[in-house]
């Protein structure tokens, strides 16, 4: 991108925005890795999806991933 | 222009890679530092990503990215959710990270760095990366069929079967060592048990944060957790320290092997959100971090490698294990180079989570290459400590003696000078009573992740808090993988359970989650027992087992992928799986004779069974010892057994695949593919 010259300013506050930018994405990839965000993944696809069943509650819908993930090998030697 | 300048800059990073390569190779005399080995093997990978990957996925195994992943057809945010790659790289590198490739290369380093780093990266390269890229890609083409189902469906059903039954041995074999592992890590040390202990209680508060307090809010609990977990790591020294309270905590061996089967019980008995899920949080949020800070440790401090290219023990008389470089090195580094317990992971969660096809070869290979990478370091951390202190630590008291002294004198003896006293500061330093005898791997890791940790933050001060800190951080991933472990086997053994007696196989039943728990705890238990009683230190007959186990697993996955390959009409790149197939099957048949038959015996089963069989009859055992040595006797014809079994499913499994190979090359059959139609993709080309 090219900057207009002498616009330090401008170019502090579009650094500033960037990082923002990738503070975000790297909070939201982080919350997708550990797992954080998979309710409300799973609401947004509940939701989409016409005629469902009533989505699970938190809990539920955590208790079901639990013994869904435990039950074949998630984890190596 | 920008091809030239693309061409140069992969020129110049193919030419640095090959000149450190070379040098590690070549070096004698002084300490090389350890720089030319992040170099080496950091060069390799990129040059092996950016044109063998691209050539397996663009000519060998053309990924589509217009096809529908299981991911975008089933999508239910449950079981299939498309996930960004970089998010599912991360995903699945903790997923295949265990403590294999930390172990593995610490062991082998008693042949001196060069053996091991290079079979590390080569092996990686041209094996572990292609058997995880290509079984991730044919379950991928499959809705995410798991391997047994493939071998199944691709091999034949005994082919099926065998696949089957090896997963469960390798399961048993794999939670013995790692549970040794973790006791001879643990024994005589309040502080690190004491640690290790609370994050019992630890694990069950965030389970039931996760379970009623915040349901699902795992970044809150793992917070939660990682700050308790770093507080009693610091208040394991008070531990220590107290007299009546280290007493409590001062384990023997047999004791914490104890402990360690009654925890593995009550982890696969009790519900899954109680202690199993939240300590897998909290083990892969520290092991990432642990990883992460080692990486940066050894690129900040640049330590010097201190052990030789190679040691005298090629010849096979290596006192952490026996046996020569061929076939054991490679036994001995399974995962880090070529890990055939990927394939279960590769072919489980990854393919219903992957958004395009494409992705799979930044996820299937890329993430092995940053296993062989940390491979690659654990070696680097090994080899940072003088020869004398890593056989003093590694070497069991049957072949170096009990004290610092004798141990000295011995380690000396070979060539490796060694003053008691180093052993005594050293032990001091680290806030332990001995390091003596702990073979095993993990103190040794810790020692040398200490000192790298302790160059770039705190310096000597912290070393005892560095070093636990690092046996922790060993120990809390090693119990997850038992406990997980343990689990996932009592769900096979309910399994198989179930076609004798259906009511078995259903797994909220009670009395049968007891006895498949019982039944895979008291299989993988009574290994870990008899292996701490072993005079000879267990890992060296155990640590060969598992790694034959894991060979043999690996060879089961390139069977599949290559029969998959010939009924795709892939037949000029068949050798892309068959070489590595072949040669793991190579190794994995020779180290199982070796470990049969093999006249020395440190090495061979049976003639240390002969061996203590003469001494009996020739009533040179006194009385004392008579029971314990008819035992010794009985687990060498096991573990013979067990390894003559292993070796004869692989050769049952192979003949199966040969007649398969056989008809599909004569055309007597005609290829049946069990791929999933071919859907287009509905999504546009940036999502």
């Amino acid at each position: 991108m090219r900057r207009a010259p002498g616009r330090t300013g401008f170019s502090l506050f579009s650094s500033l925005a960037r990082f923002r930018h990738v503070a975000r994405a790297a909070w939201r990839a982080l919350r997708e890795w550990s797992g954080d965000a998979a309710y409300d993944r799973y609401l947004r696809v509940a939701a989409a999806k016409p005629g469902a069943q009533p989505p699970l509650t938190p809990a539920e819908f955590y208790l079901e991933q639990l013994n869904r993930r435990y039950s074949r090998p998630t984890r190596c030697c | 222009m920008k091809r030239l300048f693309s061409v140069a800059l992969w020129t110049a990073i193919a030419l640095l890679g090959a000149g450190a390569l070379a040098t590690i190779a070549l070096h004698r005399g002084e300490p090389l530092n350890a720089t030319w080995f992040v170099l080496a093997a950091g060069c390799t990978y990129l040059v092996a990503f950016r044109f063998y990957s691209a050539f397996l996925a663009a000519r060998v195994l053309v990924l589509d990215d217009t096809r529908a992943t299981p991911a975008e057809r089933f999508d239910d945010g449950r079981d299939y959710v498309p996930t960004n790659k970089w998010v599912l790289l991360g995903h699945h590198f903790a997923a295949i990270a265990g403590p294999g490739p930390l172990v593995g290369p610490t062991l082998a380093a008693q042949f001196g760095y060069l053996p091991g780093t290079l079979w590390l990266i080569a092996g990686a390269v041209l094996g572990g990366c292609v058997q995880d890229f290509v079984i991730l890609f044919c379950s991928i083409r499959r809705d995410g069929k798991s391997l047994g189902q493939m071998a199944r469906e691709e091999v034949g059903r005994r082919g099926g079967f065998l696949a089957q039954l090896a997963i469960l041995a390798i399961m048993v074999i794999l939670l013995a060592v790692i549970g040794l592992v973790v006791v001879n890590a643990l024994k005589s040390s309040p502080w690190a048990t004491f640690t290790l202990a609370m994050t019992i209680p630890i694990a069950l508060l965030m389970g039931v944060y996760l379970r009623f307090w915040r349901p699902g809010r795992v970044l809150e609990a793992s917070l939660l957790g990682v700050v308790l977990v770093v507080f009693v790591v610091v208040a394991g020294q008070w531990v220590a320290d107290a007299p009546s309270w280290a007493r409590v905590f001062t384990l023997s061996g047999t004791a914490l092997a104890t402990a360690i089967i009654v925890y593995g019980f009550a982890a696969s008995a009790l519900p899954v959100w109680l202690l199993l899920a939240p300590r897998d949080y909290l083990s892969a949020f520290i092991k990432a971090g642990a990883i992460f800070a080692l990486a940066a440790g050894i690129l900040f401090v640049r330590p010097t490698v201190q052990m030789p290219a190679f040691t005298r023990f090629v010849d096979g008389s290596g006192p952490v294990f026996a046996g020569k470089i061929f076939p054991f090195c490679f036994i001995t580094i399974a995962c880090g180079a070529v890990s055939g317990f990927h394939s279960l992971v590769s072919s489980g969660t990854t393919p219903k989570m992957i958004l395009r096809e494409g992705h799979a070869r930044l996820i299937g290979y890329g993430a092995m290459l940053m296993e062989s990478f940390v491979g690659v370091m654990a070696m680097v951390a090994a080899c940072a400590m003088t020869p004398g202190v890593y056989f003093a630590i590694n070497s069991p008291a049957s072949i170096v003696g009990g004290t610092a002294e004798t141990a000295a004198t011995t380690i000396s003896s070979w060539g490796y000078a060694l003053n008691p006293q180093t052993m005594h500061d050293l032990a001091r330093s680290v806030g332990e009573q001995t390091l003596l005898n702990r073979a095993g791997g993990a103190p040794s890791l810790a020692v040398g992740m200490a000192q790298i940790f302790s160059g770039t933050i705190g310096g000597p001060r912290l070393l005892s808090i560095w070093y636990h800190f690092a046996i922790m951080f060993e120990a809390l991933f090693i119990l997850t993988v038992l406990d997980a472990g343990t689990r996932v086997g009592r769900f096979m053994i309910q399994e198989l359970g179930g076609y004798v007696w259906k009511p078995f196989a259903r797994t909220s039943w009670m009395p049968g989650i007891l006895l498949s728990s019982g039944v895979i705890v008291g299989l993988w238990g009574y290994f870990l027992y008899q292996g701490v009683l072993d005079p000879l230190g267990g890992i060296n007959s155990l640590w060969p087992l598992f790694g034959i186990s894991n060979q043999l697993l690996a060879a089961v996955a390139l069977v599949v992928a290559t029969t998959i390959l010939m009924k795709m009409g892939r037949w000029r790149w068949l050798w892309v799986t068959l070489v590595p197939m072949a040669g793991l099957v190579t190794v994995t048949m020779t180290a199982s004779y070796q470990k049969i038959f093999h006249p020395n015996p440190r090495i061979g089963f049976l003639s240390y069974a002969s061996a203590l069989s003469a001494q009996l009859a020739a009533g040179n055992i006194p009385a004392a010892k008579i029971a314990e040595t008819r035992r010794l006797i009985f687990n060498q014809r096991l573990d013979a057994a067990v390894t003559a079994v292993l070796a004869l499913m692989i050769l049952a499994l192979l003949a199966d695949a040969l007649r398969h190979w056989y008809a599909l090359i004569a055309k007597s059959k005609a290829p049946v593919l069990h791929e999933a139609p071919y859907i287009p993709t509905q999504w546009a080309e940036g999502d």
